[in-house]
């Protein structure tokens, strides 16, 4: 039961710097690198044409994607896949050269059924997410066309995930 | 303090005592609540997990406690 007296953790873990000073190092100390983690996660539509794609990947080494598409009959899911540490830098210069942690973060506001996607960067402490219209027609309808900043990024994302995947696209 | 919502468990530590785990969140020690003994256990469970798979989790902060904890 509840004792008062007891010890407490005397150490700190090795402080992180915001967001983009971790990632800036992280393209050049491998150690860094491996703290941060990527995700973007796709979903929404009407039933019928219902799409999902989810990515992750950590520089630990880690990486799982997957998608299903009622439109189009994609479906697909990694298993047990591997990081390549080449991709994966790629991934890291991108979001670095793209700006894309300039962009404010907002809540989501958008229409019932409309294809939704999120790009989170992590470094272990800090995150950065962006909520964005996925399908390029609803987000022109709805006057919500993602920043190019976050297009680059979300590109490349999809290309890994093509790759991952083994698909010619999985773009919504 | 109120709900910290959102945020990473950086690092775990704990010691021989009896229900004595405390996690780095959001810059600082939280200690998690030890007046049940599964209660401890089961607040240790879940930050593992958090750390391990790097989610968010959402706690509720007390007295210088963990007395909730969300892991998503």
């Amino acid at each position: 039961m509840a004792k008062d007296g007891k010890l407490e953790p005397t150490e700190r873990p090795e402080p992180y710097g915001p967001l983009w000073e971790t990632l800036d190092k992280g393209l050049e100390d491998a150690d860094i690198r491996s703290k941060l983690s990527v995700e973007l996660r796709i979903s929404g539509g009407m039933p019928a044409q219902a799409y999902y794609f989810d990515f992750r990947a950590s520089g630990a080494g880690a990486v799982q994607s997957e998608i299903r598409c009622a439109l189009s009959g994609r479906e697909g899911q990694t298993k047990g896949a591997l990081l390549d540490q080449k991709d994966w830098m790629t991934l890291l210069q991108t979001i670095h050269t793209s700006g894309v942690l300039d962009i404010p973060q907002e809540a989501p506001r958008f229409l019932p059924d409309t294809v939704v996607g999120y790009l989170e960067i992590s470094d272990g402490e800090s995150k950065h997410r962006l909520y964005f219209a996925a399908d390029e027609e609803q987000a022109k309808v709805q006057d919500k066309v993602p920043p190019p900043e976050l297009v680059k990024v979300v590109d490349t994302i999809y290309r890994l995930g093509s790759q991952l995947l083994d698909m010619p696209s999985v773009k919504p | 303090m109120p709900w910290l919502n959102g945020k990473k468990v950086s690092a775990l530590w704990s010691n021989y005592e009896e229900s004595n785990v405390w996690a780095w969140i959001d810059g600082a020690w939280r200690k998690f609540e030890d007046d049940e003994f599964d209660a401890t256990t089961n607040f240790a469970i879940l930050a593992a997990h958090a750390k391990e798979t790097n989610r968010n989790v959402d706690v509720l902060v007390e007295s210088g406690r963990v007395k909730e904890m969300y892991v998503w």
